[in-house]
């Protein structure tokens, strides 16, 4: 799925897959495409009901696709559906893709693997 | 403190006192299935007093143990910022009342960690458990397997692997819950990683816990469950029985934490996933990864195009069915109440009482009766769609367009509904989960034009204007007004939505962070109970008001009585009936005597009075005195404008259509000999319906809802405050122009 966000980043010009430091958010995952999160920001209430909903650091999750009017979204993780809107998902940043390829991709593993 | 769990299952006789069981789980886990299966007999809802939690209450048998069975609302977290939040952790904890003696928690298996993360809450405060997991019946679809054993082992605490729908697993489940009744123990704590920092915070608040609630401070355990709890809770909160002493030192210790660089939200809820994640990493084997029934179904429901049309025909259907297919029932409640009226004035003696009786009290019977048909059936739907799962789509699908004008998503229901009727509309902002977002949703959907404003818009337009004269085509002058007061209407609602939300209903917006269930079928039993339950509500809590507003509304048309007046109309009917033989013409002459007496008495009520006293305010709008009576009657339901104008113009049965009462209003002139209803005035007084809370029932269902006469009181001031504003806005501006 890293060859895929490849020519997409090279479009924009913005190297994504290189540059460990550079952030991505859950905002700007394409459907289709799985990450893992890495921080999870924004107010109190928003973080804590994220994480309660077992949205956290470490956990892998997948963009599955956006409303009708493109927003909100709708996520796979721990195996069940979620949808939150772009705003929020824009706090939401995901680890930098080379460390998923060394992550085996099942929601188990992912949180021990990066914790 | 405030409502306790004894007080939601009052005891119906003296008996020793039953142990309660608590109901707790996700929303859509399946408790309500669990709850009607387990109790299987009627059962009674709760309210606690000031806020609108539901909180069900049945006996249920677990062996030989007769328990209460208390179900409460949804959640993912014991975790609270609003009120309803706090009382349900309350119950649930039996925080300041008796502890419920055992708790249920029903667990989505299809969602296996992130549904645990509550009983995994629940355990840290010691309280006895049973597990149960539902929907196992899904997850043996899938072709996975779920070891209840070994989540058994871990947990500590009995897990029953159930299928609520299917009944399967009951009687494993009542005996797991009689061990647990009959041999009350607190199950181990859960060994959980948090960090030595994070546990010091942890202790600092519990020291405070026991400070300020002696009770909770009875194990080391529970106390640091309250401390974590706070520690979660606590901060830019709405909770409102929180010691200040609490809050303090629950602050000092988020502070120390946020200077430290430490993220305590992190460091409290990772160590309980990373637990989760290790226990359902032994007890679950998933099956092959392949597309399910909600995948293939959403690839169509949600799809950009058929998405957007299914939503359209789904809503279609809602909606015909408020506006059309209710109203078969809605007439034979009418018939029904006009039968009673004419059976009890034929049978009493004439007199007073009897006009109580029959006008007053069935008459008000009738006013709330007639909302039944449409409140059973919008909570059929609104059922249906929530229990199957698509509610939440709704919300997915139109969150973005809602949103722009600061509403949820899942208030796109209630405000199509307000079309129909305000009443069941308000009812079914229960869906939304914030309170906020429901006040506001509650505050601006009455300014939809509902059904009963259409009598009102039929009537006027039909008077003041030509209204099947062809403007556009085939499209009517008629209906092209009609087009435009409804578009008029929901963007004057979208705009006090808007409004509201930057003002009285300021803050920080909620965000939507909604889980998508996968598709069910919907327990037709389920639905019913809840149709059932809703019903009884209203006409128990809204009802009661409605009635004892009608009969006051009655009586402020009907009194105080003018003896004279009667003894002339009297006279004049005797004259009638001796110089003519029984003759068609006879009795029209009595019937338009009759009526004429109707008018004059109406004149003479506090309620004439009254419009005259108003008619200096009223008549910048264009309207005089016998409109103010109409708006004053019209209180009782928007539609009975029309037939007050036909008692105040001497009209018997007038409806919208009927041509003597069109050219009797045509024909009407003021004091000063101009036309009452013209073009002009006709605009302001429909712009007046289109804003003016003319609706007694809508206030007492916003009383009911939001616990608090205060939002009926703002809601209607500044709906009557606008349509004012507006009426004069557009009589005096049309005046300017030369128009009159
Ligand atoms: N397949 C399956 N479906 C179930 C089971 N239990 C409940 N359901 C369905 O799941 C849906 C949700 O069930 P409810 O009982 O309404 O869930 P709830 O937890 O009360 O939901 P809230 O009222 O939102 O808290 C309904 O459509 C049920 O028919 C089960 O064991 N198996």
């Amino acid at each position: 799925m890293s060859r895929r966000s490849r020519p997409l980043a090279f479009l924009l010009k913005v190297n994504i897959t290189n540059d460990v430091k550079s952030t991505r958010t859950l905002s700007a995952l394409p459907p289709g495409q799985k990450a893992v999160v890495q921080r999870v920001g924004g107010p109190r209430a928003l973080r804590r009901r994220l994480m309660e909903m077992g949205l956290l650091p470490g956990t892998e999750i997948e963009v599955i696709r956006a409303a009708p009017m493109r927003d909100p979204i709708e996520l796979s993780l721990r195996g069940y559906r979620l949808s939150i809107r772009l705003a929020e998902a824009a706090q939401v940043t995901l680890a930098p893709p080379v460390e998923l390829s060394s992550t085996v991709a099942t929601d188990d593993h992912a949180l021990e693997q990066a914790a | 403190m405030k409502g306790s769990a004894a007080e939601v299952a009052p005891a119906e006789e003296p008996q020793p006192a039953r142990p309660q069981v608590v109901l707790v789980g996700n929303p859509n886990a399946g408790k309500t299935t669990l709850y009607n299966a387990l109790s299987g007999s009627r059962a009674r809802v709760g309210n606690y007093p000031g806020i609108t939690v539901d909180v069900r209450a049945a006996r249920a048998n677990f062996g030989d143990v007769v328990a209460d069975l208390l179900d409460l609302p949804g959640t993912y977290s014991l975790a609270a910022r609003s009120a309803e939040e706090e009382v349900a952790v309350r119950v649930t904890l039996g925080h300041g009342g008796e502890a419920p003696a055992a708790a249920i928690v029903v667990v989505d298996a299809t969602a296996l960690t992130r549904s645990l993360y509550l009983a995994l809450e629940l355990l840290e405060t010691g309280l006895p458990l049973v597990i149960a997991l539902n929907m196992m019946d899904e997850v043996e679809a899938s072709g996975a397997t779920i070891d209840s054993a070994a989540l058994e082992r871990d947990l500590g605490v009995p897990v029953v692997a159930i299928a609520a729908s299917k009944k399967r697993g009951l009687s494993a489940l009542r005996e797991a819950v009689e061990r647990t009744l009959s041999e009350p123990s607190r199950p181990a704590s859960p060994e959980l990683a948090y960090d030595e920092a994070t546990q010091g915070d942890v202790e600092s608040v519990a020291r405070a816990v026991t400070e300020v609630w002696p009770e909770e401070g009875a194990s080391t355990r529970r106390s640091q469950a309250w401390a974590r709890w706070a520690l979660l809770s606590l901060g830019g909160d709405e909770l409102t029985d929180i010691p200040a002493r609490l809050r303090e030192v629950t602050a000092e210790v988020r502070e120390r934490a946020e200077v430290s660089g430490r993220d305590l939200e992190d460091a409290l809820i990772a160590p309980r996933y990373a637990f989760l994640d290790a226990i359902t990493e032994r007890a679950l084997t998933r099956g092959l990864p392949r597309k399910s029934r909600t995948d293939r179904l959403d690839s169509v429901l949600l799809h950009p195009a058929w998405g957007l049309g299914a939503f359209l025909l789904v809503m279609l259907v809602v909606f015909q069915a408020l506006f059309s297919w209710a109203s078969p029932a809605m007439d034979a409640i009418g018939e029904g109440i006009g039968a009673t009226q004419s059976a009890l004035q034929a049978w009493l003696p004439p007199g007073v009482l009897t006009d109580l009786l029959t006008q007053g009290i069935v008459g008000g019977v009738g006013n709330v009766l007639v909302f039944v048909p449409q409140i059973a059936l919008l909570f059929l739907f609104v059922g249906f769609l929530e229990d199957s799962g698509y509610l939440a789509r709704v919300a997915f699908v139109i969150d973005r367009l809602m949103r722009s004008v600061g509403l949820h998503g899942r208030a796109f229901v209630p405000l199509l509904s307000g079309f129909a009727c305000a009443v069941p509309a308000v009812m079914a902002t229960r869906t939304i989960e914030s309170r906020k977002d429901r006040l506001l949703t509650m505050m601006a959907l009455p300014l939809m034009s509902c059904s009963a404003r259409l009598p009102v818009y039929v009537l006027l337009i039909s008077t003041v204007f030509v209204a099947n004269r062809a403007v556009l085509g085939p499209i009517s002058l008629g209906s092209l007004i009609l087009f435009g007061i409804y578009g008029f209407s929901t963007l004057a609602s979208l705009t006090a939505a808007a409004v509201m939300r930057r003002t009285v209903l300021k803050g920080e917006r909620p965000p939507l962070v909604m889980e998508l269930p996968p598709y069910r079928w919907p327990q037709l039993g389920n639905l019913l109970r809840a149709v059932g339950a809703r019903v009884r509500s209203f006409l128990v809590d809204a009802g009661t008001i409605i009635l004892a507003m009608s009969v006051v509304l009655w009586a402020l048309l009907s009194f105080p009585k003018d003896h004279a007046l009667e003894a002339r109309f009297e006279a004049q009917r005797a004259d009638v009936s001796a110089a003519q033989a029984p003759s068609p013409e006879r009795t029209r002459a009595l019937a338009a005597l009759d009526a004429d007496e109707a008018g004059a008495q109406l004149r003479a009520s506090a309620a004439g009075h009254f419009g005259r006293l108003i008619e200096p305010a009223l008549k910048p709008l264009g309207f005089d005195w016998r409109v103010g009576v109409g708006l004053i009657g019209a209180f009782a339901a928007r539609e009975v404008f029309v037939s007050t104008m036909g008692t105040v113009f001497g009209i018997a049965d007038a409806d919208e259509t009927s041509a003597p009462l069109r050219q009797t209003l045509t024909r009407a002139r003021r004091e000063d000999g101009s036309l009452l209803f013209t073009p002009l005035s006709g605009i302001s007084l429909m712009v007046f319906f289109v804003f003016a809370c003319q609706c007694m029932s809508t206030l007492a269902i916003v009383r009911r809802e939001s616990g608090s006469w205060r939002w009926p009181a703002l809601l209607f001031t500044y709906m009557t405050g606008l349509a004012y504003l507006f009426s004069l806005l557009v009589f005096q501006i049309g005046r300017a122009l030369g128009y009159s």
